[in-house]
């Protein structure tokens, strides 16, 4: 059991001894070595954590009776299947599966590109007005934006983009573009300009050291982004709704889910199923990439 | 900030778009009107059984948008409108249905959109009006035979609602006569509570004694009565509902908007503060001190109140006629639904005063094909239309109450119906005496905490004074009426606060055309 | 414009003004000009066309009468923004705002900082599973999210509540969203819940680019864990700690979906925040004809009066900064 110390563990029982001694009763015998207490005190957050999810899987499961009369039982009297069945049916599922993926990851690829390389020319270039630049980004990052979805939809329209899925993708995009620039912004300027200076040597020109030497190295600003651009549009309502109003083929998701609320009933059973059917495909995206999202991340300093 | 001005300033203006989209109006709305011209000149169709023989038959592919908000009778209007193209196989029906909650952004857009829909639903009279004025609508009187008009019973195309100018904007999509506030029981509680399942309570006494039988009966897994506070609307109808009944009351019960209900007709002046209305929310309140309502009340929606009232863990529920609709279609366990008429604070039944039928459905300035969407509507709002949207749906009582009488539904909702025409009767409107008072209407801002916000707090113990937050209420009101008449005088509009005093009003009867000409 | 170079001054005060003023790389690389505006065009045209644009269209709704249903909109000058400043509903949603961020944001940032220090450790088991388990909630759709605490919060025979009255010392239930002096703590709580995920990746990543070497080479030296993470850890994820918060801040200042499906602002505006009250204004017709003028205003004021205060706290930043440096030196 006495292996190597755990790397990074906050303990408080470990701090404790050098400035109180060691008073309560708990803390002294010590059967359990400390990875067990982390352990048994992860499981049990782990538990309370994702009870509102097995509440919402199990709910998915049962019928519209049973989800009101059932207090803390999980398991439904009688597996309800159907509730799949209908929110793959009733809501055109599959569908919006497909575009909401399409937006997120399009919309994703998109803002981090684009606010990548503007992030490059302002966080390490002369750019004509740059502070007045700056000062723009930052202002309109403070204004709350829910207001502002009908000039939004009407900009989209004139370019001809809400016939498509490309209005609403571009639209995702905007959204935290300002945020991403500075972000962008905000790290190139703090690498080594030796970078370049070599890249110039070796006969690289402006795009390709971009693309081949400070994209690469922005790894960790890249993925923070990436994942906060994809939640937010995977999760995004107000936008696609008012953008797919007159065109139910390009519903997302979220949009989607509107289905099963009547103005006099809602299907919670159908309403459960669906969410559970759009929760699985980011959990394994999130299982198989977290690796990469974490290292991702810090990848610049370990690499 | 000197940069964000000018930026601000130099920014290409969004009325751009409308002039541009005026163009398109005019050049519509006049093609329309001569096709209509023609058309009422040559053929003065019998309008009994629109589309089975169209006048001047369209050819070419026609696509006709319907936007609604409503989700109840989603399946049997599908049914008609697939119906409806089978008569006119060159017409599409593109039928889509919003969120009743996002139903004014939906609007918005969609009027902002190139392609605007040619019918749509409105959020209310003020957005109605406001449309007319602008030209976003037209009227439909070009389109429909006065045949069809007058399938509708008497009072309902009434100027300053339905018709503005003369000209007729709109059409009933569903009965005029109706509310909320509503009591709704299970009866099944009522029996193992030791309560005659046949009756319901007479008395605001009453439902009060019944629900401590429910509680103590219950033993904590039922409760006497469940409201609706998630939706504060409900809860504050309810308040009105119970207060109109007792008399003396004057309620915001149609549409329930605070800038034109809750008006004492006889004097013209708001009367929120009443003090039936007191005693309404107080009666409300002593239910919930005394935990005789269901936990949770306060966040809870009509959908869930509803399966409260069907899992038998309240004994009594307040909602429209829906209830019965919603049983059916819902996923709900089965139980003996009762209608009870609102109980009255002594057992004296009074009226209760709604507007005459309001506009919903409107049909749009730039619709492309106007002589089709005038068929669609008649189709859509003929008589056997509505006896199969009452049989079908059982939602909500049809404009027609000869249909609602003769329609095989249940008792329950025969119940509610008999009680709509009985004990509704359509209040003045104050733009039937005078249609400038359209223009006063608009300028007013709403004001906040509205009647439903207060009552509703007031229940749940967060305000404790009712009596003085709506007298502050009204004294607001009065303001906002007054600056708004003041502001459009200045235009040279002539309007006044007595256009609001309806001196030969009477409670108990609808308020008609016989009435406005006495004044 | 103090406010500019706030986002930029708050990280990396120092090494960032000194790499911007020193020479950029422009000099060698060749077209760097050229290609600089064309890099900077893709972003300009998203951001003047969607984000601009729409903003600048509302700043002028912001004087105008407007409902959105209208073709026409009256120009009513400075009205909106009196009658907002007067409108104590407009005031409380700006407090609520600052409420909801101050309570989520410093909370969230220490208990996932916490969470991730436990999970990096080299020799606990388990941990993408713990890892994803906290990410679950960030991944659920808000509006799910809502409509589910409904239940899970729910007073009667809502499952918090049982197991409070069950096993816990609680003799009522609580009704968590419908009492007002619980109601904004509720959604807090859940706020927390639904983003510690996202906070953890980030951490996670900021503790990743700890070199193993110094970690191990302090408690060579006889630092505790504590110490170890005060004098080594912490001052090499600071400026992944700026990034954090500020990213939080604006989110959580900013907050809409979960608010709106738990409480929709309520009971009687206890918990109506700024995107809120600008949604029920603007675009929600329950009484009334909607007002987008009115709706603009509130956020055009709202984003100014944050950016004021972002600008003083910048400012007080930077003193404090110069001053340190002062007595240091």
């Amino acid at each position: 059991m006495s292996r190597v110390e755990p790397v990074g563990v906050v303990n408080k029982t470990e701090a404790s001894p050098s400035v109180t001694p060691p008073a309560t009763s708990w803390s002294r015998p010590r059967p359990y070595s400390k990875g067990t207490v982390i352990v048994v005190f992860l499981v049990v957050l782990t538990i309370g954590w994702t009870y509102p999810f097995i509440w919402l899987v199990s709910a998915s499961l049962k019928s519209n009776v049973e989800i009101f009369s059932q207090g803390l039982a999980l398991i439904p009297d009688r597996l309800a299947f159907e509730n799949y069945v209908r929110a793959w049916r009733a809501a055109n599922f599959a569908r919006f599966l497909l575009n909401t993926v399409i937006v997120a990851s399009v919309s994703t690829i998109i803002a981090v590109t684009v606010s990548a390389m503007a992030g490059y020319s302002i966080g390490r270039f002369r750019v004509p007005f740059k502070r007045l630049l700056v000062g723009f980004l930052v202002a309109t990052l403070f204004v709350p934006t829910g207001f502002t979805i009908i000039p939004l939809f009407d900009v989209a329209q004139r370019l001809g983009l809400t016939g498509s899925l490309a209005g609403i993708i571009l639209a995702e995009s905007a959204r935290n573009i300002v945020l991403f620039i500075l972000l962008f912004a905000s790290f190139f300027s703090t690498a080594p300009k030796e970078l370049e200076e070599a890249a110039v040597l070796d006969g690289a020109s402006f795009p390709q050291i971009f693309f081949r030497v400070m994209l690469p190295l922005s790894k960790p600003t890249a993925a923070a982004t990436a994942i906060l651009q994809f939640i937010a549009s995977w999760n995004s309502f107000f936008i696609p709704l008012v953008f797919t109003l007159a065109r139910p083929n390009l519903r997302t998701v979220s949009v989607g889910m509107t289905v099963f609320v009547g103005e006099y009933s809602t299907d919670w059973g159908g309403m459960a199923a669906a969410a559970t059917i759009s929760i699985l495909p980011l959990i394994i995206v999130f299982i198989v990439f977290q690796r990469w999202f974490v290292e991702g991340l810090a990848g610049a300093v370990k690499g | 900030m000197a940069e964000r001005r000018s930026e601000s300033g130099s920014s290409p203006q969004p009325g751009r778009m409308s002039r541009r989209k005026f163009l398109g109006v005019t050049g519509g709305a006049g093609a329309g009107l001569l096709l209509a011209a023609c058309r009422s000149d040559v053929t003065p169709e019998p309008g009994a059984d629109p589309g089975v023989d169209s006048p001047a038959p369209v050819t070419e592919p026609v696509t006709i948008r319907w936007i609604d908000a409503m989700a109840g009778p989603r399946a049997y209007n599908e049914s008609v409108f697939a119906e409806f193209m089978d008569l006119h196989p060159n017409v599409t029906i593109e039928y889509t249905l919003v969120p009743v909650a996002e139903l004014a952004p939906s609007v918005q857009a969609f009027l902002a959109s190139d392609d605007p829909p040619d019918v749509f639903a409105v959020p209310n009279l003020e957005a109605a009006m406001q449309m007319i004025n602008q030209g976003v609508v037209q009227p439909l009187d070009p389109y429909v035979t006065d045949e069809w008009k007058q399938s509708f019973p008497p009072a309902t195309f009434v100027e300053g609602a339905m018709m503005f100018g003369g000209q007729t904007y709109s059409y009933p999509h569903s009965g005029t006569r109706q509310c909320e506030g509503l009591l709704w029981y299970n009866a099944d509680v009522f029996e193992q509570s030791d309560l005659d399942p046949d009756r319901g309570p007479e008395t605001w006494d009453e439902l009060r004694e019944m629900s401590r039988a429910i509680v103590q009966a219950g033993g904590g897994q039922a409760f006497g009565m469940v409201l609706q506070g998630g939706l504060p609307v409900s809860v504050g109808h309810l308040a009105a509902v119970l207060a109109t009944s007792s008399g003396g009351a004057f309620g915001p019960i149609g549409g329930g908007r605070s800038t034109i209900g809750g008006i004492n007709w006889h004097t013209g002046e708001y009367a929120h503060s009443s003090d039936r209305y007191v005693d309404a929310v107080e009666f409300l309140r002593s239910l919930d001190v005394d935990d005789l309502l269901l936990p949770g009340w306060a966040s809870l929606s009509p959908q869930d109140g509803m399966q409260r009232l069907a899992q038998g863990n309240a004994g009594m529920f307040s909602w429209g006629s829906y209830v019965v609709g919603q049983l059916r279609g819902g996923d709900f366990p089965e139980f003996p639904l009762r209608f009870s008429p609102p109980p009255t604070a002594d057992g004296t039944r009074h009226h209760l005063n709604t507007d005459v039928a309001l506009p919903r459905l409107m049909f749009h300035a730039d619709s492309q094909h106007p002589e089709v969407v005038g068929e669609l509507i008649m189709f859509r709002s003929s008589p056997e239309y509505f006896r199969g949207y009452v049989q079908e749906v059982q939602v909500q009582p049809s404009p027609m109450p000869e249909i609602d009488q003769a329609a095989d539904v249940s008792d329950q909702f025969k119940a509610a119906a008999n009680f709509f025409n009985e004990w509704i009767r359509f209040q003045p409107l104050a733009a039937g005496k005078n249609p400038s008072v359209t223009d006063a209407v608009l300028e007013m801002r709403p004001v906040e905490p509205n009647f439903h916000q207060i009552v509703t707090a007031a229940v749940s113990g967060q305000i404790t004074d009712v009596r003085s937050a709506l007298n502050e209420l009204d004294g607001k009101l009065t303001e906002e009426r007054e600056r708004a008449i003041e502001a459009v005088q200045a235009q040279g509009i002539e309007v006044s606060v007595d256009d609001w005093v309806f001196p030969n009003w009477d409670p108990a009867q609808d308020y008609d055309d016989s009435f406005y000409a006495e004044l | 414009m103090p406010a500019a170079g706030l986002p930029g001054a708050a990280p990396k005060p120092d090494s960032e003004r000194v790499s911007i003023e020193r020479g950029p790389p422009q000099e060698i690389i060749k077209g760097a000009r050229f290609w600089t505006l064309l890099f900077l065009m893709p972003a300009l045209g998203l951001y003047g066309l969607l984000v601009l644009y729409p903003i600048a269209s509302g700043v002028f709704g912001s004087f105008t009468d407007w409902s959105g249903f209208g073709r026409a909109r009256s120009f009513i000058g400075l009205d909106n923004y009196r009658l907002l400043l007067q409108d104590p509903l407009f005031w409380s949603a700006f407090r609520n705002s600052f409420y909801f961020m101050f309570a989520n944001v410093p909370a969230r940032l220490v208990f996932a900082l916490f969470l991730a220090v436990l999970l990096t450790s080299t020799t606990l088991r388990g941990r993408t599973f713990f890892r994803t388990a906290i990410f679950i909630p960030v991944v659920t759709t808000t509006a799910i999210v809502g409509v589910l605490m409904t239940f899970v919060l729910n007073p009667f025979n809502g499952p918090v509540n049982l197991a409070l009255l069950r096993f816990g010392p609680l003799e009522r239930p609580i009704d968590f969203l419908g009492n007002p002096d619980t109601a904004m703590p509720t959604i807090v709580a859940v706020s927390i819940w639904k983003w510690t995920g996202i906070t953890l990746i980030y951490w996670l990543a900021a503790l990743q680019s700890v070199p193993q070497s110094l970690q191990e080479a302090a408690l060579v030296d006889g630092a505790n864990k504590w110490q170890q993470f005060r004098h080594v850890i912490a001052p090499l994820i600071l400026p992944f700690a700026v990034v954090i918060f500020l990213i939080s801040m604006i989110n959580m200042l900013q907050v809409f979906d979960l608010v709106q499906t738990m409480t929709g602002g309520g009971p009687f505006f206890t918990t109506e925040v700024i995107e809120v009250f600008i949604y029920r204004h603007g675009f929600t017709a329950v009484q009334g004809l909607p007002r987008l003028g009115y709706a603009s205003a509130a956020a055009v004021a709202f984003g100014i009066m944050v950016m004021g205060l972002s600008a003083v706290y910048g400012i007080v930043l930077r003193r404090t900064n110069e001053r340190r440096r002062e007595l240091a030196s």
